[in-house]
């Protein structure tokens, strides 16, 4: 089992996330533990009622079970966006505290960002 | 786990802000045990220009946020996280070599690779 940290910002693309996402699947699937940090726009994803957040939503409940997989969003810039009180339930808000805390525990760390 | 960790800041903001939040974040890797090294490339250069503060100003009678990047990067060197600058992307910009904030050390390409390859984990921003 390894422990994975995935970090998703907002300067990625639509595509680079929807990836991330789905290697987080995967690694869940197989029995790895998961570690999601959102900053800047990538706490949008996991807000609202539209397709994505929905996805999402799904993939936190399944890591419910065991504990798998983490969710944190950094409030701050959830706040700044207007969807800090949209997020998906499972989804934690947190600070870039969580983020370092998360990579230096990972076995991997894999980040979607960068332009 | 990962505790050699390489940032590579490939832009700053466009909007004016208190602090470049790729730095900002940056700054909480101090407290958790994280061997941080900043590396500035391609836009992000621009970070690394000594007096490139935003002074405080208005728009619209709006107080706009002072920004002081080259004050945080010093904080960041002062507290032993190594900041460098990637030379070519100084040079494709336009940027001396002497108008960096004190402390940012420039790196050629072989110089950057040797720190990726030492890095347990690299984070984009």
């Amino acid at each position: 089992m390894k422990r994975v940290a995935l970090v998703l910002t907002g300067s990625a693309s639509a595509e680079r996330n929807a990836t991330a996402c789905k290697l987080a699947e995967r690694m869940l699937a197989r029995g790895h533990r998961v570690a999601v940090f959102a900053h800047r726009d990538a706490t949008a994803l996991s807000a609202g009622d539209g397709e994505v957040a929905r996805a999402i939503r799904a993939l936190v409940r399944r890591g419910v079970h065991g504990g798998a997989l983490d969710w944190v969003v950094d409030a701050d810039a959830a706040a700044r966006l207007g969807v800090a009180d949209r997020q998906v339930p499972g989804v934690v808000p947190g600070d870039h505290a969580d983020l370092w805390a998360f990579v230096r525990e990972a076995d991997i760390v894999l980040g979607s960002g960068g332009r | 786990m990962a505790r050699r960790v390489v940032s590579l800041v490939r832009g700053p903001l466009a909007a004016p802000g208190a602090a470049d939040p790729a730095v900002e974040a940056n700054a909480w890797a101090i407290a958790e045990d994280v061997h941080l090294t900043l590396v500035l490339t391609d836009h992000g250069v621009e970070l690394a220009v000594a007096g490139g503060e935003v002074q405080p100003s208005e728009l619209a009678g709006v107080a706009l946020p002072p920004a002081a990047t080259g004050q945080d990067l010093r904080g960041l060197i002062e507290s032993g996280v190594g900041v460098y600058v990637d030379a070519a992307a100084l040079v494709q910009r336009g940027v001396a070599g002497d108008a960096l904030v004190e402390g940012v050390q420039r790196v050629d390409a072989d110089e950057l690779a040797a720190l990726l390859r030492r890095a347990d984990a690299v984070l984009a921003w």
